[in-house]
């Protein structure tokens, strides 16, 4: 048992270290201490540099234009960025870089990398998911929409929904059923879409946070190149399992940091307002640092095994299960400690509709409210709750489907 | 990196565990305690001979073999699963190490070896009537002298010898006592738990060896040291029984047909079996994270900065106390009717989950211990 890190990735977080001093602002605190259009100026330019310091995709190949890192590297990279309270990319890069960009360069012809990864890194192409459906959710192989082979490409048609940043993106991926014949699971494709088109419209669901991030998107004889499906048609449940299990090793690492910071936070709000004496909210802020422990402690476990070269099944359902559920006891906490106060909305509510606010976010009740509604959302998606017990269940234990 | 047993830790976990199997099935667990014969002293001799346990983790200049907090939860693993009631954990876990840390002058060297190899066994008498075992006791000693009374002395009723804390010239001191010794009354407690003794010990001008200290040691300091340690082996033992009930659940909910299906068929017991599987992964997390901890600090080779085991013990405490409980309370859940029965040995695990999850402190006392570390007390409003 040796839960420290390789003597060697001492250099390489040094590295980085140096890089972010050299390359933030002065007198960087974390992005959310960056005002909205501060923020909205930051975000390019940060890209941007990372871009030119190959820090963009850190898991590509070099060849491809990424960084070739190392796990261990990656792993340390995403330390130092979390620490240091700034993002890897913008929200979309999830979905092209980490997603598209792995699929492509595990299942990609040539043609498509060639096409395709050149313009994710420089931010030509902007993706977003469409995967969900009205009608397939956590039934996701119940998708109905439907491409079928014509001359002129795929024409497809159906409505996507919950499509994450939509609004900023100008690609689309999409698990459509080629096949209607076929049994639920096989008969489905995965498309690389373009929205930029007559057939494609996306607007936005306005959620109860306010937030416009997530769209709904309707295909209305859409055209989609035969070309430009990853692996053959019929292999879309594949393809799509296999993007989502590539979910970023390096989020085991980030995502607890960023509670940790979050925790720190929600100490100084119940400071402020004079309940570190009270022995409830003792108890409870105790009760938080154990999950923001064993958050760390699982991610640990996680990349201790990804650097084995092992698979563990259990721990992406028991990862979710801990930060999701958290952030709903954690908010609970919080309106507890403004009480009456937090009935009006003051200050900025958080940016991003997905887990805690951003490090540095000012304390405010809109910075809590927005939370505590956030982790309403955060036990839904990406496998609810109910879903990730019934893995557990099936695939670990055993027990009968 | 790596957060794991390495392959022969694995090894000598299994070694355990066949061990135990063989010599002490589950099975005969209950006919031992209606017997009221818990221990069986063969089996506690084949394993000090043949598996050298009691000695695990001393130094090897008292007979020990040297190993630290990793390889002694792999063993209180094993223990927990089993619910083996030998006065292991009692004997190697909390008073060897307290003896060694706390004799600075190797007066009790002999006793030492004997512990170790498992050829005497020891218990520690710290707790007092409404005096925890970290609390600075009331037992007094004057020229040798001991008079007081402690309770929940673990295992006390099998034991050879006890470490007792006692205040030496109002001064905290520990001292060696034979339990055969004149003036040492020892009287069994009834348990809630029946597959662990504990005793009171009445002392009445009872003879002892005191022990002094390292140069520069601090009694309650070196206490609080050793019960901070067997807080982590605690929690690898409770892991263990953890895994056990979990293992009990699913071949049950497996098994058991009712509407026509294995009643694990059904999503409720399927979400009570995958939460206590997620409590567990949860809780071996902060174990391991614990005993690597624990052994780190005392290495000063690794440039591993030292653990704050004053904010890792009460975390690794709460979880792991809080993991058995639901799993054995699951488990009896499941059970249906037989889980309450006194023939199903569920209710050893439910019985052996609470009792340890009180032992030094309950989870929520150890949630305050926590909030006391990382949270400065009395800090008065500011206006923000």
């Amino acid at each position: 048992m040796d839960i420290s890190y390789p003597a060697d990735s001492a250099d390489y977080r040094d590295r980085i270290r140096r890089f972010l001093r050299d390359h933030l602002p002065a007198g960087w605190s974390g992005i959310g201490a960056l005002s909205d259009s501060q923020y909205h100026d930051f975000l390019p330019v940060w890209r941007a540099t990372l871009y030119e310091n190959e820090l963009l995709a850190p898991a590509w190949p070099r060849e491809h234009g990424g960084g070739g890192l190392s796990p261990i590297d990656r792993v340390v990279l995403a330390e130092e960025f979390a620490h240091a309270g700034v993002p890897a990319g913008t929200p979309n890069d999830e979905f092209g870089i980490d997603m598209v960009g792995s699929l492509l360069l595990e299942h990609g012809t040539e043609d498509q990398k060639a096409h395709f990864l050149p313009r994710i890194l420089s931010g030509e192409h902007i993706w977003c998911q469409g995967f969900s459906e009205p009608g397939a959710g956590s039934d996701l192989a119940a998708v109905q929409t439907h491409a079928t082979l014509h001359e002129s490409g795929y024409i497809l048609n159906g409505q996507k929904v919950w499509t994450s940043d939509g609004m900023a993106a100008n690609q689309i991926f999409v698990l459509a059923r080629t096949d209607t014949q076929a049994r639920k699971h096989k008969g489905l494709t995965f498309f690389l879409v373009p929205i930029d088109q007559p057939g494609v419209e996306l607007r936005p669901i306005p959620m109860m946070t306010g937030h416009r991030d997530f769209c709904e998107t309707f295909f209305t004889d859409a055209v989609a190149d035969p070309a430009h499906i990853i692996g053959q048609p019929g292999d879309g449940w594949a393809m799509a399992m296999a993007l989502l299990g590539y979910e970023r090793g390096e989020t085991a690492v980030a995502l607890p940091l960023r509670y940790q910071a979050d925790l720190d936070r929600l100490i100084e709000l119940a400071r402020s307002r004079g309940k570190l004496d009270d022995p409830d909210i003792r108890r409870r802020l105790a009760w938080c640092k154990t999950q923001v422990q064993t958050m760390r402690w699982l991610g640990l476990r996680s990349v201790s095994q990804w650097l084995a070269g092992e698979n563990d099944e259990a721990q992406g359902s028991i990862f979710k299960l801990c930060w999701s559920q958290y952030q709903v006891a954690e908010g609970a906490i919080a309106m507890d400690i403004l009480g009456e106060e937090g009935m009006i909305t003051r200050g900025r509510p958080p940016r991003m509709p997905y887990y805690c606010d951003e490090p540095e976010a000012p304390n405010s009740t809109a910075s809590w409210q927005g939370s505590h509604l956030i982790a309403q959302g955060g036990v839904t998606y990406a496998g609810t709750t109910e879903i990730q017990y019934n893995i557990l269940a099936e695939r670990i234990l055993g027990l009968p489907r | 990196m790596r957060y794991a047993l390495t392959p022969e830790q694995e090894q000598f976990g299994q070694t355990i565990r066949d061990f135990l199997e063989t010599r002490a099935p589950e099975s005969g667990l209950l006919a031992r305690i209606e017997a009221d014969d818990r221990l069986d002293r063969h089996l506690w001799q084949d394993i000090s001979e043949q598996l050298e346990l009691p000695g695990l983790t001393a130094p090897e200049t008292f007979g020990g073999s040297g190993y630290g907090a990793v390889e002694s939860a792999v063993v209180l693993e094993e223990l927990g699963r089993s619910l083996t009631p030998i006065p292991y954990f009692a004997s190697a876990v909390l008073t060897l190490p307290l003896l060694i840390a706390a004799d600075g002058t190797g007066v009790t060297h002999d006793v030492i070896t004997r512990l170790a190899s498992g050829s005497a066994m020891g218990a520690a008498a710290v707790a007092e009537p409404g005096r925890r075992a970290d609390a600075v006791p009331a037992t007094s000693a004057v020229a040798g002298r001991l008079n007081g009374t402690k309770t929940l002395v673990m295992d006390g009723d099998v034991a050879d010898v006890f470490v007792v804390s006692a205040l030496t010239d109002g001064q905290p001191s520990f001292y060696l006592v034979d339990a055969d010794a004149d003036g040492v009354a020892v009287e069994r407690q009834p348990m809630l738990d029946p597959t662990r003794g504990s005793a009171e010990i009445q002392l009445t001008d009872a003879p002892g060896t005191e022990l002094g200290p390292p140069a520069g040691a601090e009694p309650m300091a070196i206490l609080g040291d050793v019960l901070d340690r067997a807080q982590i082996a605690l929690a690898a033992e409770q892991l263990g029984g953890a895994v056990r009930c979990l293992e009990i659940a699913v071949d049950h909910a497996t098994t058991r047909e009712q509407f026509g299906r294995p009643i694990g068929n059904f999503q409720s017991l399927k979400h009570q079996c995958a939460k206590t599987l997620y409590d567990i992964e949860v809780a071996r997390s902060a174990m391991w994270y614990a005993a690597w901890a624990a052994d780190a600090q005392a290495d000063p080779h690794t440039d591993t900065p030292a653990a704050d085991l004053a904010e890792l013990v009460p975390t690794v405490k709460y979880l792991c106390s809080t993991t058995y409980q639901e799993a054995a309370r699951r488990c009896v859940h499941i059970l249906g009717g037989i889980g309450f029965t006194w023939e199903h040995p569920a209710h050893l695990f439910f019985k052996r989950a609470t009792s340890s999850a009180q032992f030094l402190g309950t989870p929520t006392e150890a949630l305050h211990r926590l909030a006391d570390q990382m949270l400065p007390p009395g800090l008065q409003y500011q206006e923000s």
